[in-house]
């Protein structure tokens, strides 16, 4: 027999709506084969007329067989169990049936096992929920409390994937909380004698674009999060055409990359790579990470010799961050996090703010240990390049370059 | 009025205890002794009387006396009878006080 799939419009505990919209599925000639919590089936044996009532399951697994006599007596027939056996759902083409439950107050009775089961879940989802804000709160208290001047790229990591999945988050525990609350408030209203009122299910636009958008929705996020681990991969530094430095450009000597002098080596495989990001903040940044050494051996050890080879040769490692930021004005406190972020901890740091022709900003960052890692932040408008670097070269002498890769990035 | 307030019978739980009162009975029998008594005033769906002489059993206010095939007879208790009793008394306190009001 064909099998007609619908969408099931009613929540989990909507009793009315969804005898409601069984009772309108069979004036259009449907009978449900299964009813699910997202969809339901249905076959073309649908008699209009035909009436559905609900009862809650408790913990039977099937209505007992007076039960099922009593009401077979009466006019009433078994359907299933729907909603994973948390009601036995029964129905009658008969319009001299009695109606199966004629006292609310009994009626309200009938659901105390389930309504008792509903407060319990509530009680258990707010639990978990408080339980995952808690640990989201600590996870973002802690680092501005453990590492204060970090603090703003918190907004770059916050605002991406995880402000959706946040939002996300409030969504489902509105709508669970809606849904526990329908329920309850039905338990409550037959407890005190009001019945149980018939009603069609009319869903409202809003109501119709979630559910349209639903699916489309969770692609879109199960799409983000693949396309997040994705591009969290290193790529290889020359498959990347964006604008950035290279230490080629930065460094006076011939340089090359360790792959080149010693091989193939499992620790130098992401020497020189990009790794990019997405928030809302700034829907495209990236850093760019390159370590290259001298073609020659030199006499003296180099301070930033290669792990694994001889150490008698020049090395020098770059690490540039681009930012393209969509609120300028967070310009500045982003690139002092991040040259924060890129402090070494033996290190001591001072930074020197400076002006640059067609620049908003200029921080040149020294250490106090030695003269080999160096750093600077540059900015215009929402644009921002921050540099960590290691070798032989004086960073403020190269503000030209670093200053035509702002201009040119966006 | 809320059934709490009401007190703790409802009107179909009332006729149900009370057809008890001379024989004991099964559920058919219940339903037609409510219907005939009530000129079809008080109708007691199928699921409202499976309801209540579960509740009534759990509260030891009926019990069972005889199970014939899915033929079940159940009879009222000591419990039962003071359940009615003190509705009974509730409901002629109610009435009482309308007359003393003038109705």
């Amino acid at each position: 027999m064909k099998t007609v799939w619908k969408v099931t419009p009613v929540p989990l505990y909507d009793l009315a709506g969804l005898e409601g919209w069984l009772e309108e599925m069979a004036c259009r000639g449907l009978f449900p084969n299964w009813v699910g919590g997202s969809f339901s089936s249905f076959s073309p044996a649908g008699k209009p007329g035909t009436r559905f009532r609900l009862e809650g399951a408790g913990e039977r697994e099937q209505p007992e067989a007076d039960r099922l006599e009593l009401y077979r007596a009466s006019g009433w027939e078994y359907v299933d169990s729907v909603f994973l056996k948390l009601y036995f759902l029964y129905y009658t083409a008969d319009p001299a049936a009695p109606e199966l439950h004629t006292d609310p107050v009994t009626q309200g009775y009938s659901l105390n096992a389930l309504a008792r089961e509903v407060k319990k879940q509530r009680r258990s989802y707010q639990v978990s929920r408080w339980l995952v804000l808690a640990i989201l709160a600590l996870g973002i208290v802690l680092p501005l409390v453990l590492r204060p001047r970090r603090a703003a790229l918190l907004l770059l990591d916050y605002t991406g994937l995880m402000l959706f999945l946040l939002i996300g988050f409030f969504l489902g525990w509105r709508s669970s909380e809606r849904t526990f609350r329908l329920l309850l408030d039905l338990h409550r209203r037959l407890e005190n004698g009001i019945p149980l009122e018939p009603r069609a299910v009319r869903l409202t636009r809003w109501q119709r674009f979630q559910r349209l958008m639903a699916i489309p929705l969770v692609l879109l996020v199960a799409g983000a999060l693949i396309a997040g681990r994705w591009m969290k991969q290193p790529l290889p530094l020359g498959d990347f055409s964006r604008p950035h430095v290279t230490l080629e450009e930065l460094e006076r000597e011939p340089l090359t990359d360790f792959m080149e002098i010693y091989g193939p080596h499992s620790r130098h495989e992401e020497d020189n790579a990009v790794i990019r990001g997405f928030s809302l903040l700034s829907p495209v940044y990236y850093t760019v990470t390159q370590s290259m050494y001298g073609l020659e051996e030199g006499t003296m050890p180099g301070a930033l010799s290669p792990l694994g080879g001889p150490e008698y040769r020049y090395a020098c490692h770059l690490e540039g961050s681009y930012y393209h930021l969509a609120v300028p004005a967070l310009a500045k406190s982003i690139a002092r996090a991040r040259l924060a972020d890129l402090e070494a901890v033996n290190l001591t740091w001072t930074y020197e703010e400076r002006t640059y022709p067609g620049l908003d900003f200029v921080i040149l960052g020294r250490n106090s240990q030695d003269d080999i890692w160096q750093s600077a932040a540059l900015g215009l408008g929402g644009r921002v390049a921050v540099f960590h670097y290691g070798g032989q070269e004086r960073l403020e002498e190269h503000l030209p370059l670093l200053a035509g890769v702002v201009h040119s990035f966006s | 009025m809320g059934a709490k307030e009401r007190g703790a019978l409802t009107e179909p739980m009332f006729y149900v205890l009370m057809s008890f009162l001379r024989r004991d009975m099964c559920g058919t029998e219940i339903t037609e002794f409510v219907q005939d008594k009530t000129g079809g005033r008080v109708s007691l769906g199928p699921g409202t009387l499976y309801t209540i002489l579960g509740k009534f059993q759990d509260e030891k206010m009926i019990e069972e006396v005889e199970v014939s095939g899915r033929r079940r007879t159940y009879r009222i208790t000591g419990k039962g009878r003071a359940a009615l009793t003190d509705e009974v008394e509730r409901l002629r306190a109610c009435l009482t006080h309308a007359e003393e009001e003038g109705l």
